[in-house]
């Protein structure tokens, strides 16, 4: 079994992100980035499954222009098998990202994928749904449990928002990886080192022929209001009787 | 034109928070559809029929869709000649829109926060730090809306008529095994008017006393991803970018530092309380309210409040009875 992981280079999370002048983009340009921690979260979970035994070969694979290399070798360094990049000078939309996955994956194909459940750039949690959608596999989303099966399916338990969900897939399957499914390891040293010297393939998103235009435009970027707060109250009852002022019960 | 808004029900009732997509639905000034998906859903049908702004209720009522698997429900929904397919930004929605979208070749939308025009959207990223326009281009409009972002629809007197649906074939690609609930009797985390947050700052010994000071107080309970991966909460109690989106009239957060990732899930409660010791915490510069103290101590003056408040009672009722 091959399971296939698409991660994507977002603006590190301890980096708060800023706007362009012309608010028509996030500044990009030397801010610090890696691969999208619920990415690294379904890397975890996948390598571990390989691992064990069951699945022969994990490979990673990311769209992005040059700079999306690094990390793809994070990526090699934790253990992924193989590294692949889908060429496109701008991250693209959840939507085209899913439509180039699909066209590559007819040439490259795998029997499961886990991916993140959301970016934490554009926070838009759809990749994974897209991606069975276009494919028509069985989906299983927000994981924070995974078992494959013998007979070709996968038990998954969901994060829903009222509980816990257990379902079970046919293979193949597209899997979302919430929080809690896998605490991603450290690449060691020397592993990091190796993975600077391992091959990453790049295929250019024209020769999947598919064309690079998006349906949505985004723009007017804008930093959301801040609260104004930080208004001390000296103990308990002087907090009653500003919430009742408030028009509180407390 | 038509708006279809799916229906998110617990297998007896609809939730809140298609209430409040139903009410984003009518800014689209078209008639709309609520979709409602599972098995023996009479009297869940008959609640939806009542929301104020609907034209119709359409319902697939299956033992097949017991358990409403998103490859069958895409499937079905992709089917109807919809202009507009609209649910809410959470679990339920978030797992349904973006894979109806893909059976239909169109962009969705997540996560939207108000409607400013046809196709025109304003939507946040960044853990809800940056806010931005979208336009789609698209002729179908596949949307999440955050349910907070929306007011709750009414219920009316007079029901709007409900059509049955036959089921699409589909082989069985998924179906599930069990189920976790969380108690129904607090209210729904996502739309409830109070909320009280458990963070990290709080030891565990003294958790149930806060849930049943949230019990006193009809408040939902709400936890940081700290809590919930210490184990020491529910999943389905996270607030925060990657949690559950709350906006409740009150927010008490005990023992929370207030990361970005956890305001992204609260910061548009209408008042917010900080129980922090920690100056310097950033709850403490967002909170409307601070008391900037140990929880413990708070929590027995709350406790000896109502001790106190009781005994009032008491002995009022006693003397009332002398
Ligand atoms: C990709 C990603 C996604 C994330 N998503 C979420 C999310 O959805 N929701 C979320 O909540 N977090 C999320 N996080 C985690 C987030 O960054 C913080 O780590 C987390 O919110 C911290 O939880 P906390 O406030 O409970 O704990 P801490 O940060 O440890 O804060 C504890 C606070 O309690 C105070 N305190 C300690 N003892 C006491 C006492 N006795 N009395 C009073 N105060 C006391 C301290 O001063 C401190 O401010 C995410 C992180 C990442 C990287």
């Amino acid at each position: 079994m091959i399971i296939c992981v698409p991660i994507k280079r977002v603006i590190d999370y301890r980096v708060s992100a800023h706007i362009r002048p012309d608010a028509d983009a996030i500044v990009t340009a030397g801010v610090k980035h890696s691969i999208n921690p619920f990415d690294e979260i379904a890397l975890e979970r996948a390598l571990q499954e390989r691992d064990s035994g069951l699945v022969k070969k994990v490979i990673v694979v990311a769209v992005g222009d040059a700079d999306t290399n690094e990390i793809l070798r994070s990526a090699l360094a934790m253990g992924a098998d193989e590294a692949h990049r889908i060429h496109a000078s701008k991250t693209p939309s959840p939507f085209l990202t899913a439509q180039l996955l699909k066209l590559w994956l007819e040439k490259n194909p795998c029997d499961c994928i886990i991916t993140g459940k959301q970016a934490i750039d554009d926070d838009a949690n759809q990749l994974g749904q897209l991606l069975a959608g276009f494919l028509g596999w069985s989906q299983a989303m927000f994981a924070s449990k995974v078992s494959f099966k013998k007979e070709a399916a996968v038990e998954v338990t969901r994060e829903i928002d009222g509980g816990l969900e257990t379902i079970v897939c046919q293979m193949p399957a597209v899997i979302s990886a919430d929080l809690r499914l896998a605490e991603p390891r450290l690449a060691s040293l020397p592993a990091i080192m190796l993975a600077k010297g391992k091959p990453i393939t790049v295929t250019d998103a024209s020769e999947l022929e598919l064309s690079l235009t998006e349906k949505t435009r985004v723009f007017n970027y804008r930093t959301a209001p801040i609260r104004q707060g930080g208004k001390r109250v000296a103990n308990l009852n002087e907090l009653m009787q500003v919430l009742n002022e408030a028009g509180m019960e407390a | 034109m038509t708006v279809g808004v799916l229906i998110e029900h617990d297998g007896k009732h609809m939730k809140t928070s298609s209430r409040h997509v139903i009410t984003a639905a009518s800014e689209c000034q078209k008639p709309i559809i609520a979709l409602v998906i599972g098995y023996q859903l009479d009297s869940i049908a008959a609640e939806v029929a009542l929301c104020d702004g609907l034209d119709a209720v359409w319902v697939l009522d299956h033992p097949d869709y017991e358990y409403a698997s998103a490859e069958r429900v895409a499937l079905w929904v992709a089917s109807l000649a919809l202009t507009h397919v609209l649910a809410s930004a959470n679990a339920f929605g978030k797992n349904l829109i973006p894979r109806i979208a893909a059976l239909l070749n169109v962009s969705p939308i997540d996560g939207v926060l108000s409607i400013l025009a046809d196709k025109h959207y304003v939507r946040a990223m960044y853990a809800g730090h940056i806010l931005c326009d979208v336009i789609s281009d698209d002729l179908i409009q596949c949307v999440t809306i955050t349910p907070t972002a929306f007011k709750s629809c009414a219920s009316l007197k007079q029901a709007v008529s409900i059509e049955s649906h036959a089921s699409v074939d589909l082989p069985l690609l998924s179906k599930r095994v069990s189920m976790h609930q969380a108690d129904s009797e607090s209210p729904e985390l996502a739309t409830a008017a109070c909320v009280m947050t458990i963070g990290r700052g709080v030891p565990p010994e003294l958790i149930p006393r806060i849930k049943r000071l949230a019990k006193r107080y009809k408040a939902a309970l709400g936890a940081t991803r700290a809590v919930v991966d210490a184990g020491l909460l529910p999943n389905e109690c996270q607030v925060g970018q990657t949690g559950q989106v709350v906006a409740p009239d009150l927010y008490i957060a005990w023992g929370v530092s207030g990361a970005v990732q956890h305001l992204a899930g609260m910061k548009h409660s209408k008042q917010i309380v900080s129980i922090n010791k920690n100056p310097d915490a950033p709850m403490n510069a967002f909170a409307d309210f601070v008391l900037e103290a140990d929880v413990v101590s708070v929590l027995s003056a709350w406790e000896a409040r109502f001790a106190s408040l009781e005994e009032k009672c008491v002995s009022q009722e006693l003397e009332y009875e002398l």
